[in-house]
């Protein structure tokens, strides 16, 4: 749709952009009050035919609603087991199911091949095509393995071990697999959530893509299904992260060379790497990622992602002293005393990173 | 004068100035030093919990102006200083590398003339943009009088202007702003809107057109310095809106600077809590599809302290709801409290795969703790039911207590005072006569009492009867609260609000009904409420 104003493309809410002026918005807005109108009469009118009915003084919406009083503790266990009998006896029967039900349906009624669960556990190198191939021996073996643990973080286990050796043609399969049968959103939501620090990622993934195999397409929209949730809070987590660092990360300027240290809990230097590159294009600089033992470094415009142990940094000059001194001044100066608000600045700029930045690094 | 000292008095001159966000224009960077995220970029955050975004400083803080609210103005006695052209951009610049900054933020005091102090600053920008090749965030605000080729050129170095409107009103204008007129303000705001469609029109022909302020233009004013009503300021934002196009508006708490006769004594505190809840309403106007009358009206041109304005619309005009989440329109979503654009998407989208329960909706990120009063859900088709008191109760906005404590304060009432009328306003009957409702709502005290041993939170056993097997504990617990009457508050402590149904449980505790009495009248849940008012 077109705005009538300027002729640009207008679209942003459904079909009507959101600018108060604009015609389009008057028409949807008289639609939708006329709308609400509508509704607002029948209500009434259905509240003057439930009083004409029953013969008593105008209630009250404090009436209206206490119309069915609760029941008590005794009567809602009742009709709990009532409820739950019901549910037995007749499956097919009940209303549409919410995909909570859906759930303890699937449990109540398993698979036709049930995975031997829990009786093994998987050890990997830790890459992405590792975790693949774990998918592979997962699914063709019919196996629900306890836990899959890349090989640094094995532990000692009364549980049957087993090592998954990387097969690269094998983990291009099961990657092929995921666009072609779930959705390309989907692998990018996987390869973003196994960088990413949620606990025991490895079975939150495959625990996902059990059940996306099985929906396919739509698996991205259920938002509500605990799987598909967790993948996504974590993705949510590691973004929110990643536009942080975007902010606080502080070069310090060591002859030329920027350099910065920076301690995330996900692995966000991928998500990154593009902002600065393009930011700082005509510079030379070093991210290092102290958690995760990795630097993002740019040289030549050329960037590389490389794994390093340890990185120090060289002593401050003295014009580089100068700049900190008139950052934190700044800092400090553009404080307004009158609205001082500790817990606020807490909640958006968390203690974790303060010790990476220029300013923080001596309140801590 | 030392560049330390020079720039801790221009920084110092700008700190009242809120409008410094990042947001608006989007360059990809690759060339020069450089880009601009459309969604903008926090820096840092200061002590009083603003981002810090922008370089924010002044040209100069020599005024020749003498407006009564600010610092700068002629009058005051403080030190002056002002930046060289060249001096500003390597600060920025050095600022900038080191990923300090996401760009400047410009403001003068009025040197000499409007014309003059612009020329300098277009100067400063000029130099960064053309020999620093820079292409990070530049927000320059116009100075009232420039004249329009000016303002021209400084649009096509910034990537936002803003015009200050300062005042809500005229009147309010002329009396601390003398130097200031309203003509002097709306022409620049009317240009730079020209300007923009004229710029966008340009580069859809031509690609390489110069963009005339990509970020459009905000404007800011001063709340609490005058007497205007809350409805008159969003009627005005909501106005400036629609005929200026602006992107934002700001709201600046007035915080004292001067004695003057007119103005608030210089010990009177900031009213966050208005700005605050200005916020809000600004933010229902740009993205909820709310009307400045929909919020305040003339015969109730003040904010609820007590309620956010979403919320309050809701308590008002409960004939909207329930809103069944499996079947209503988004912008019908957008209405319920707790549902926000980012919700009420995600609604649309996984309601698609499945109807949707309180479980689902929890995990999609929906705020049930205000949002279960207002809907209908697959586990809940008739909609929970709840009191009204306790719905209100759970409404109460946790804010007014940590925010503004100082504007509530029993003993000196500033922001209009909650009388037990309003309560009554709020549209929860919780009128003397409706005997026959109170009864019933005090036989669920009664209950939950009785099965839990006082503790409330015996209602689980209500969601089990719902059929959702889906549900944790943890839910049960946390509305508890929506069903039984009385929060389940002993076993969490924390936030005011909490605190202080607490105090009203325990309070009750020894006033409310037993299951005997409950029979006899409504005293229970008048009791309660009254207690409430009276606690506040």
């Amino acid at each position: 749709m077109r705005c009538p104003r300027d002729g640009s493309r207008c679209g942003k809410f459904d079909t009507v952009r959101r600018c108060p002026g604009c015609p389009l918005y008057q028409q949807a807005k008289a639609a939708r009050q006329a709308k609400w109108q509508e509704q607002r009469q029948a209500q009434e009118q259905s509240q003057a035919r439930v009083q004409a009915l029953a013969q008593v003084p105008p209630p009250t919406m404090a009436q209206a609603q206490a119309q069915v009083p609760p029941p008590t503790m005794a009567q809602a266990q009742a009709q709990a087991q009532e409820q739950s009998q019901a549910r037995v006896q007749a499956l097919a029967q009940v209303p549409p199911p919410t995909m909570a039900q859906e759930q303890s349906q699937a449990q109540e009624q398993p698979p036709p091949q049930p995975p031997a669960a829990g009786a093994v556990v998987y050890y990997y190198d830790g890459s992405l095509a590792g975790f693949f191939c774990c998918v592979y021996e997962s699914y063709y073996l019919r196996e629900a393995p306890a836990e899959i643990l890349a090989e640094r973080d094995a532990q000692p286990t009364l549980l049957q071990t087993k090592t998954i050796v990387t097969d690269l043609s094998i983990a291009a399969r099961v990657r092929d697999s995921i666009p072609a049968r779930i959705c390309g959103d989907a692998l990018d939501l996987i390869e973003t959530v196994f960088l990413s620090c949620l606990r025991e990622k490895e079975m939150c993934l495959l625990r996902f893509l059990t059940l996306a195999y099985r929906e396919g397409r739509k698996t991205l929209d259920m938002l509500g299904h605990p799987y598909v949730a967790a993948l996504l809070d974590a993705e949510k987590h590691l973004l929110k992260e990643a536009h942080l660092l975007r902010g606080f990360v502080r070069f310090s300027d060591y002859g030329g060379v920027l350099a910065s240290q920076i301690t995330p809990k996900n692995f966000i230097l991928p998500f990154i790497a593009n902002h600065f590159c393009a930011r700082f294009s005509e510079e030379e600089f070093i991210i290092f990622d102290k958690n995760h033992k990795a630097a993002l470094i740019y040289q030549g415009r050329r960037r590389e992602i490389v794994s390093l142990d340890e990185l120090p940094f060289p002593e401050a000059d003295e014009a580089e002293e100068r700049y900190r001194a008139l950052w934190k001044q700044f800092y400090h100066t553009v404080t307004i005393e009158a609205r001082y608000n500790p817990r606020c600045r807490m909640t958006h700029l968390p203690k974790r990173y303060w010790e990476n930045m220029t300013e923080m690094r001596e309140l801590l | 004068m030392e560049l330390m000292e020079k720039f801790k008095i221009l920084a110092d001159g700008a700190k009242y100035d809120a409008a410094c966000t990042s947001s608006g224009a989007d360059r990809p960077g690759n060339k020069g030093l450089g880009s601009a995220l459309a969604a903008g970029c926090c820096h840092a955050f200061s002590a009083d919990g603003r981002c810090i975004s922008l370089l924010k400083v002044l040209m100069s803080n020599a005024c020749a102006y003498d407006c009564r609210y600010c610092v700068n103005r002629s009058s005051n006695d403080v030190p002056r200083a002002t930046f060289t052209p060249a001096e500003l951009a390597e600060l920025t610049i050095q600022f900038y590398r080191r990923n300090y900054i996401e760009g400047l933020f410009l403001s003068s005091g009025v040197v000499k003339s409007p014309d003059y102090t612009t020329e300098r600053m277009i100067r400063a920008l000029e130099i960064l943009r053309y020999e620093h090749d820079f292409n990070g965030y530049i927000h320059a605000k116009t100075i009232p009088g420039t004249s329009a080729e000016l303002i021209q050129r400084l649009g096509i170095v910034a990537d936002r202007l803003s015009v200050n409107i300062e005042l809500p009103s005229e009147g309010s204008l002329t009396r601390l702003a003398p130097d200031k007129t309203k003509k002097d303000i709306l022409r620049p705001m009317g240009q730079i809107r020209d300007g923009v469609k004229e710029s966008r029109r340009d580069l859809v022909v031509y690609k390489k057109a110069p963009a005339f302020a990509a970020a459009g233009q905000a404007t800011q004013m001063i709340i609490g310095a005058t007497p205007e009503t809350d409805y008159r300021i969003i009627s005005l934002a909501s106005s400036l809106y629609s005929h200026y196009d602006l992107k934002r508006v700001f709201y600046s708490a007035y915080i004292p600077v001067a004695e003057y006769d007119t103005l608030p004594a210089i010990d009177t505190k900031p009213p966050l809590l208005r700005e605050h809840r200005l916020y809000q309403a600004d933010f229902l106007m740009r993205q909820y599809h709310f009307d400045a009358d929909e919020i305040l009206s003339e015969e109730a041109p003040s904010f609820n302290p007590y309620l956010d304005p979403k919320c309050n619309w809701a308590v008002h005009n409960m004939w909207f709801f329930p809103v069944d989440v499996n079947a209503a329109a988004k912008e019908d979503l957008l209405r319920v409290p707790g549902i926000g654009p980012l919700g009420a998407s995600r609604i649309v989208a996984a309601r698609r795969t499945g109807r949707l329960g309180m479980a689902e909706l929890k995990k999609i990120g929906v705020v049930l703790k205000r949002a279960q009063y207002f809907i209908l859900t697959a586990d809940f088709p008739a909609g929970l039911r709840f009191s009204k008191e306790t719905t209100l109760r759970a409404l109460i906005d946790p804010g007014a207590y940590t925010l503004g404590r100082e504007q509530l304060s029993l003993f000196e009432p500033v922001a209009p005072m909650l009388t037990g009328q309003d309560w009554l306003d709020t549209g929860f009957g919780i009128e003397a006569g409706a005997a026959p409702g109170s009864v019933s709502e005090s036989r669920g005290y009664g209950d939950g009492n009785g099965s839990s041993g006082g503790g409330g939170h015996g209602v689980g056993g209500r969601y089990g009867a719902g059929g959702s097997s889906g549900y944790s504990s943890g839910y049960a617990a946390e509305s508890g609260a929506a069903y039984g009457g009385l929060p389940g508050t002993p076993a969490r402590g924390g936030s005011p609000t909490r605190k202080l149904a607490g105090a009203v449980a325990a309070k009750g505790a020894g006033v409310l009904p037993s299951a005997e009495d409950v029979s006899s009248g409504a005293e229970g849940a008048e009791e309660t409420i009254l207690h409430l008012v009276g606690r506040i």
